[in-house]
């Protein structure tokens, strides 16, 4: 049995990502989700970035649309931030998703 | 990333600092209004962030909205460095002007090098190639290789083959030398081998034409070792080239003196001038001193030469004086004449017995008496008379 606080996704969620996961499609290509790549605890590229919800040197959270991505590390640097791609460098130490 | 590097810096960025208010609005903003930001930092609640030239013309108002002062940090790039100069015409006329020497002075040969020469000197390959119009200072495409190839190696006959490589500003003269062939035994006019000195032959073989002496016959200067006359089965006579090898046992005597006073040159003083040569302007250095012997030091670098020299002109002003020499300094010097003497006789002959003697008075006598193996036969050429019948 699933645990409750899982079980936030609406129905048209659901089905959207049962179909993608059929057809093997990209999941944040079909139900718009961000596209998170890390390199190593050094940098990561966040795709689907629509703003900066909290900005300093030891937190950076991101609105990527359904998700709040909060990146938490030290001497944290957005590298360069455009057409919906942020890079952040620094030292990552924790990354975590909050609806 | 190089790339774009270069680009923000050619088309100018602005580092810049800002303070209080909301730096997430600020930055949310900046991206609303399509203001591209990069290297966002965030330190004690001061944040610091490039922007490119027209960004920061927009973000005041954006930084206005979030409450934020902005401070400009500095500005880079080509076009504020420009802006900063831009009264200094002078700096401006000079980086011109050192832009369009180095792109004139770049399509110019300024080294010349010769490679794969043994027996004829670099200066005679250099020469010609300077007459034909390779020199220092002229335009490498105006060069025509084919034709100055062609025309250098016709006026070169010791060479058989060169080529011509122009890199950038360095022309490479590659070149391969002939071979001498042997030269071929004439046959056609018929010779005597005689004998080149007195002796008494030790070894007589002869290859061509007949024995006139045998082992063990004292021969004197001159004599007739192997005719050229052979004597046919039918008994008339044919001439031939003779040929053979004589070996006798010989004696020599080599002498040489050596007075104890000698009369030579000595270096008085020597005066030095130099001539700094830039490519193909010669530029003197201080007063020239006149027949003088110059040395001249190029600069190499990974190889090639470049057109910067320095040329040193020496003159030694010599005295005539009369040095009185020591008995060992007369012997010693006796010695270097004797064997200097000895050494050009002795290279084709081998010596039994020798007995040298050193006479030390008024100077020194070096005298030597050897007996010898050697070859002494010599061609001579016939003398025919033909008898009209």
């Amino acid at each position: 049995m699933r645990k409750k606080n899982c079980r936030t996704q609406g129905r048209g969620e659901r089905i959207i990502e049962a179909v993608s996961r059929n057809l093997d499609l990209p999941p944040d290509a079909v139900a718009g989700y961000a596209h998170i790549e890390l390199c190593g605890n050094r940098e990561a590229i966040i795709e689907g970035c629509q703003g900066v919800l909290e900005y300093g040197d030891s937190v950076i959270a991101l609105n990527t649309g359904k998700l709040t991505v909060r990146i938490c590390g030290c001497e944290l640097t957005i590298a360069s931030m455009q057409n919906g791609q942020a890079i952040i460098k620094g030292i990552i130490t924790s990354l975590d998703y909050r609806n | 990333m190089l790339l774009l590097r270069f680009l923000r810096f050619v088309f100018g960025y602005v580092g810049f600092t800002a303070q209080g208010g909301f730096p997430e609005r600020f930055i949310n903003l900046c991206r609303h209004n399509k203001i591209i930001l990069w290297e966002l930092k965030s330190r004690n609640g001061v944040i610091s962030a490039c922007v490119d030239r027209e960004g920061y013309k927009k973000i005041r108002p954006v930084a206005r909205k979030s409450g934020m002062r902005v401070r400009i940090r500095r500005k880079y790039g080509l076009p504020f460095f420009l802006a900063r100069h831009s009264r200094r015409v002078g700096v401006l006329i000079g980086a011109c002007l050192c832009a369009a020497v180095l792109l004139i002075l770049s399509t110019r040969i300024w080294s010349i090098d010769v490679i794969g020469n043994v027996r004829v000197p670099a200066e005679t390959v250099l020469g010609v190639f300077e007459e034909l119009g390779v020199r220092r200072g002229v335009a490498g495409s105006r060069i025509n290789i084919s034709a100055t190839e062609i025309e250098a190696l016709r006026r070169l006959p010791e060479l058989s083959w060169l080529n011509i490589n122009i890199s950038g500003s360095a022309a490479l003269i590659e070149v391969r030398e002939t071979v001498k062939s042997p030269e071929l035994a004439e046959n056609g006019e018929p010779t005597d081998i005689v004998a080149a000195r007195d002796g008494q032959i030790v070894i007589l073989r002869p290859f061509n034409g007949t024995q006139e002496q045998k082992i063990g016959n004292p021969v004197l200067k001159g004599d007739l070792l192997i005719s050229g006359i052979e004597q046919n089965k039918d008994l008339t006579v044919s001439f031939c080239k003779a040929s053979g090898y004589v070996v006798a046992r010989t004696n020599r005597e080599i002498t040489a003196a050596q007075s104890a006073k000698i009369k030579a040159k000595k270096a008085v003083s020597q005066n030095k001038s130099y001539v700094l040569d830039f490519l193909f302007f010669s530029i003197p250095l201080g007063r020239q001193v006149e027949d003088a012997y110059s040395e001249k030091s190029e600069l190499y670098i990974n190889g090639v030469t470049l057109p910067v020299g320095l040329t040193e002109r020496t003159q030694t002003v010599y005295e005539e004086t009369e040095i009185n020499l020591t008995q060992s300094q007369t012997r010693l010097l006796a010695q270097l004449r004797f064997f200097k003497n000895s050494s050009e006789d002795f290279r084709y002959l081998q010596v039994e017995q020798s007995e040298i003697t050193a006479d030390e008075q008024s100077g020194c006598t070096v005298s030597g008496k050897f007996t010898c193996l050697e070859n002494i036969g010599l061609e001579r050429p016939m003398q025919i008379e033909e008898i009209n019948q």
